[in-house]
């Protein structure tokens, strides 16, 4: 990885002592992470991030594991977008095995990926406002998120980590109709938040209205999460401006994502290099090209948007028909070669790069996850700013230290 | 013997000992500011689509706080090593007792006031003038990083804030003629000085909303940038005192900012109740509405950074209060 040479500050006690202290991994501000702050004043003068905490050598891992009992590994280091995370293994696999999962499979693989998407991104905002310290941003997208997490359980089984995606299709197929419980509960908490009944002719337990029910309101939600958090004085305030990545470095310093895309650089692998049912399925990717932390926020926000605009699609679309490829439930045999899966994550471009000697389980699996990829990004924000503003510069960049260890 | 307790029971039964110990004193004060803490968390469990405490007490949690006491009383104290240990220990429970000395001066009532005083309103803002020192020194004896950093946010917020503050009284104090809290009710009788002073109202009211730190002010304890600032080092029962001291201080503000700008305890009769109850009554209800104005801000808006801050306080705040004392004296000599 090149790393830019490190940005050099001018402060008013040159050559003074300074303050330098632990930003993490025991802080309500970092997670499993430290980042060590070398200060002037309130001027940050030096940042050294320094991840590794949660290490658990999952590609070492994988090779003891056979090609399906991996599955499951591949989710740990991101769960709350667990799809994403297997989904380019799969891949790479399925361009092994020469297989194509059938046509059911690929857009129930689509709507479980978007809805993975949204989760993680309702909750990185969670985290977003908390770090500036507004209480209500976190409760509230955390309370929005169950209803998310309650349909990616209905056609899952799992409400996250749901081990969905496998090489030659998807696990089981979505249900026909939805419990009569979860749709008195969810019409319940729509009229306490929208002030009305929904909107989609009847709710009932039919599935597909009912996806359609969550996409509309989560869209309403969406509304009001932007009078009251995006749009709001001191939220600008705090983020606008601040944290500023231009365009040459984002592509200099290799950055993927939302943070890409802040950038002014419209680069989306579902576009670029299609997969699953993105090809059917029309969208637009969401670009800014301010930035700063405000924009990176803007565009996880716009994506949200376009990831509902999937899902109705999808569901609309789908086609009747088997969801996986008949083989062996457990034991499957790769044939020998190598492979490269890609798909983009809720946090960037994540890619697998696959090797198989021809027996029961990967010969090497190396991941390569967006957030180590935001790692360097890190300090060429903070470097400059204040103490203040590194909890947004930090968090604008959707990284998950969890991630970045692998 | 019978003449020993005659008088215990007469000096129990006296109104000194029930205004010192009970309404106006002691217990009233504590039981208003663990309600405050119940009232902010419900408050801002609405705003957050929760439902806030529940289950301790049988009505709405209230007993919740009680139980979160008794649980941060049985903590253990940890105190740094690298600290100067009887600094560390003592100054959090000076901290926490000196906005008590609030409350002895601040009428509630014409009859509820425990030390009546000519200077009532100096006194109240001489407290609240040194009541920041003690844990200026509480974050300065943890020697240790954050409390560092969180202890010059402090100071920078309390020392730019506090001149607003009194530079907002000033206007109060020139319509009033007196620097008595009583004479300055008196005052109001007719129109409350909100109406006459709008801008010295809102400088007041965002002067003490820093002087409090609470959000979106709230920076020397900002937890996700300075774990919780110039508290880090403390636990159990030290940061139960530190707490007491900011909640004390948050009510007497806002009791103190209806009683010079919304007239204090005058209101519409009530029928059937005395004057006595009534008064009291008015007044907490309006420091109430003012309570629940300042814990809002906590649910609807984000923290802002230290320089946005001290902007806004020396280059805003100073010079609206300024210019209020001229509005003040023009109506006093020209209109009043």
């Amino acid at each position: 990885m090149v790393l830019e040479e490190k940005k050099v500050i001018h402060v008013y006690d040159e050559g003074g002592p300074r303050l330098s202290f632990s930003y993490g991994p025991q802080h309500p501000g970092t997670g499993h992470f430290r980042m060590i702050v070398t200060v002037s004043g309130d001027t940050v003068v030096d940042l050294e991030p320094d991840p590794g905490f949660v290490h658990r050598g999952e590609e070492k891992m994988a090779e003891y594991k056979t090609w399906i009992t991996n599955i499951p590994h591949f989710e740990r280091p991101s769960i709350l977008d667990a799809t994403h995370m297997v989904l380019p293994y799969c891949l790479a696999v399925e361009k092994l095995m020469e297989v194509d999962p059938p046509e059911r499979a690929k857009y129930l693989r689509t709507i479980v990926a978007e809805l993975d998407r949204i989760a993680s991104h309702l909750y990185w905002f969670s985290l977003y406002g908390i770090f500036l310290g507004h209480s209500t941003m976190f409760l509230w997208c955390v309370n929005d998120r169950e209803f998310i997490l309650d349909l990616s359980q209905l056609i899952t089984g799992q409400r996250f980590t749901h081990a969905y995606v496998i090489p030659g299709g998807v696990r089981n197929d979505a249900p026909k109709t939805v419990p009569k419980d979860l749709v008195k509960e969810f019409k319940i908490y729509y009229m306490h938040m929208i002030g009305r009944e929904p909107s989609q002719e009847e709710l009932n337990e039919d599935f597909k209205k009912y996806v359609l029910n969550v996409a509309d309101f989560m869209d309403l939600r969406l509304d009001q999460y932007y009078e009251m958090f995006f749009d709001s004085e001191i939220f600008i305030e705090r983020t606008r401006g601040v944290g500023v990545l231009k365009r040459e470095d984002a592509v200099k310093l290799g950055i993927p994502g939302t943070t890409l895309r802040a950038s002014g650089v419209s680069f989306d692998t579902r576009v670029a290099d299609p997969y699953d049912a993105y090809p059917y399925v029309k969208f637009k990717i969401a670009v800014r090209t301010e930035g700063d932390c405000y924009a990176r926020a803007m565009v996880g926000f716009q994506e949200m948007r376009e990831s509902l605009n999937i899902i109705r699609q999808t569901v609309e679309q789908m086609p009747e028909g088997p969801v996986k490829v008949k083989q062996h439930p457990v034991v499957i045999k790769v044939p020998k070669g190598e492979a490269i899966g890609r798909a983009e994550a809720a946090r960037g471009e994540i890619i697998f790069y696959v090797v198989s000697d021809g027996a029961d389980r990967p010969y090497r699996v190396r991941m390569i996850t967006p957030s180590f990829r935001l790692l360097p990004a890190l300090p060429h924000l903070s470097i400059g700013s204040r103490i203040a503003d590194i909890p947004p510069i930090y968090w604008s960049l959707n990284y998950w230290p969890v991630e970045t260890d692998r | 013997m019978n003449g020993v307790l005659e008088s215990l029971l007469k000096f129990i039964l006296s109104e000194e000992f029930i205004r010192a110990a009970i309404f106006p004193g002691i217990t009233f004060v504590l039981f208003y500011a663990l309600f405050t803490v119940w009232y902010e968390r419900k408050l801002l469990a609405r705003v957050a689509l929760r439902i806030g405490p529940l289950h301790v007490g049988k009505v709405a949690g209230i007993l919740q706080l009680v139980a979160d006491a008794v649980k941060l009383l049985t903590k253990e104290v940890v105190i740094p090593s690298k600290s100067s240990r009887k600094v560390f220990f003592i100054s959090p429970v000076i901290g926490g007792f000196i906005p008590l000395l609030i409350f002895p001066f601040m009428p509630l009532g014409e009859r509820w006031v425990i030390f009546p005083s000519d200077v009532s309103l100096l006194i109240v803002f001489a407290v609240i003038a040194i009541s920041p020192i003690p844990f200026i020194i509480a974050a300065w004896a943890s020697r240790s990083k954050y409390p560092f950093i969180g202890m010059i946010r402090l100071g920078f917020q309390l020392f730019a804030y506090e001149v607003p503050l009194f530079l907002a009284l000033i206007p109060v104090i020139i319509l009033s003629g007196s620097l008595d809290l009583k004479d300055i009710v008196y005052a109001q009788q007719t129109i409350p000085f909100i109406l006459l002073l709008p801008l010295s109202f809102i400088v007041f009211l965002i002067s003490s909303i820093a002087e409090v730190e609470r959000i979106p002010f709230d920076l020397p304890t900002a937890e996700q940038e300075l774990v919780a600032g110039w508290t880090t080092e403390y636990s159990g029962v030290l940061l139960e005192f530190i707490q007491l001291g900011v909640y004390l201080k948050a009510d007497a503000l806002a009791i103190l900012t209806s009683l010079l700008f919304l007239g204090g305890w005058h209101g519409p009769d009530i029928p059937f109740i005395p004057p006595d109850i009534e008064q009291p009554l008015w007044l907490l209800l309006k420091s109430l509405v003012l309570l629940s104005f300042i814990l809002f801000l906590r649910g609807v808006y984000p923290r802002i950074t230290i320089d946005r801050l001290l902007d806004i306080g020396w280059r805003i705040l100073i010079p609206l209060a300024l210019l209020n004392i001229f509005i003040a004296a023009f109506l006093k000599i020209y209109i009043l």
